[in-house]
């Protein structure tokens, strides 16, 4: 088994080979953990949440799904989840211009921390995907209204994923810590670090 | 002088948009999803991005007064007049040939993904990521089980919309060509694809 911690407000990235298992777990609890995957022999292919949902048609990742790829192949199948479904698939990763429209330069995000691992092993991505955003409680109301509300997952919490292709799982801690009112992501502490396990 | 474009039904057509100008799109026998992209047209890398539109929004439907982000979080378009009720999506990924594959659909189907290839083609470029579309006239639901649903299609005859362009832009309407019966799954009318009708002035 391979484990790796994801220093808080920073990413990872770890190879998943086809037949294995990734664990994701928030120590402390209340860490949203934006995850992106990509086929490790063609990184322009990625986990797609919209290519997804409109075939399980559940816009929440729930225990038996199956993550499609931009080209709607299996990625992986979500194996276990001990975060009792609190998981979102709508919110864009945060970034520089995130931080900007709420007043803030120069802030850490989930796009850069991606960006930053993907170039460490010498990717440049020509975008960043719609992440899936585990330990995150969003809810879509029948008008279509979203909200995300006060984080409740438990210290401890994780989910488990099987690899259905040789991938590259990206891992980010989202650095989210500013006070905007009816929109919370992170526990009230901050964030904090993530595990992440290979076996 | 507005520039009158037909689209024909399961087909798909770019237009210019300078800012301050508008679009309108019409569904002249109702029931016709229009999967729409915009990019900035100095610039194809920034394209109209609904998953930065609706954290900004808070909305997952567009709806009139609303104005849709680029992926680099910046005003595309004004929302200015909906005459089509509301009925709108913005989560329905761009159908594609892997998509009627996934249905059982055997051989070549013209898809929405493909129209906007072949109507960016035309003009010289080579679209490689297919962005998330929005989808005029498209009937979705979230419902309280987290359950997405697609309705039959109720939009009317006649139906439009009207966007403002608060960017030099290029807009691509696709006519989806989705004509499969697939139960719970209803996009188009039941009769298959239809025209759409752009107007840019």
């Amino acid at each position: 088994m391979t484990e790796v911690v994801v220093p808080a407000s920073h990413g990872r990235a770890v190879e998943v080979p086809a037949g294995r298992y990734i664990r994701i777990v928030t120590p402390q609890g209340h860490q949203a953990a934006d995850f992106f995957a990509f086929r490790a022999d063609d990184p322009g292919e990625w986990l797609s949440p919209m290519h997804t949902w409109v075939t399980t048609r559940s816009i929440r990742p729930r225990k038996g799904d199956v993550f499609l790829s931009r080209y709607r192949r299996p990625m992986l199948e979500f194996t276990v989840d001990k975060a009792d479904g609190i998981h979102d698939m709508f919110l864009a990763a945060c970034d520089a211009m995130r931080y900007e429209l709420l007043g803030v330069k120069g802030h850490r995000s989930c796009a850069e921390n991606l960006g930053e691992v993907m170039h460490a092993r010498g990717h440049k991505l020509p975008v960043t995907p719609q992440p899936v955003n585990f330990f995150t409680n969003t809810k879509i109301h029948e008008d279509g209204a979203l909200r995300a509300f006060a984080n409740p997952v438990k210290p401890g919490a994780y989910v488990e994923l099987e690899a259905k292709a040789d991938l590259i799982c990206v891992v980010s801690s989202c650095p989210f810590d500013l006070n905007s009112p009816g929109w919370a992501i992170n526990g009230d502490v901050g964030p904090t670090e993530l595990v992440v396990e290979v076996r | 002088m507005p520039q009158t474009v037909t689209i024909a039904a399961a087909t798909g057509h770019a237009v210019d948009v300078p800012k301050g100008h508008r679009i309108r799109i019409t569904s002249p026998a109702g029931s016709q999803a229009a999967d729409f992209f915009a990019y900035r047209a100095d610039n194809l890398n920034e394209w109209l991005s609904p998953m930065h539109t609706w954290v900004a929004s808070r909305s997952v439907r567009p709806r009139a007064g609303d104005t849709f982000l680029s992926c680099m979080r910046r005003p595309l378009l004004d929302f200015v007049e909906d005459g089509a009720g509301g009925i709108h999506d913005m989560m329905i990924a761009a159908c594609d040939q892997a998509r009627y594959e996934q249905f059982g659909h055997k051989g070549h189907h013209r898809s929405c993904s493909e129209n906007l290839q072949i109507a960016m083609r035309a003009r010289g470029h080579e679209i490689a990521v297919i962005p998330q579309p929005v989808n005029f006239f498209t009937n979705t639901r979230v419902e309280e089980n987290h359950k997405l649903v697609s309705p039959p299609n109720p939009v009317a005859p006649g139906s439009y919309v009207v966007l403002e362009a608060k960017a030099d832009l290029i807009c691509i309407v696709s006519s989806c060509p989705f004509d499969l019966k697939v139960p719970g799954w209803t996009i188009n009318a039941d009769r298959g694809p239809s025209e759409l009708i752009v107007a840019v002035g």
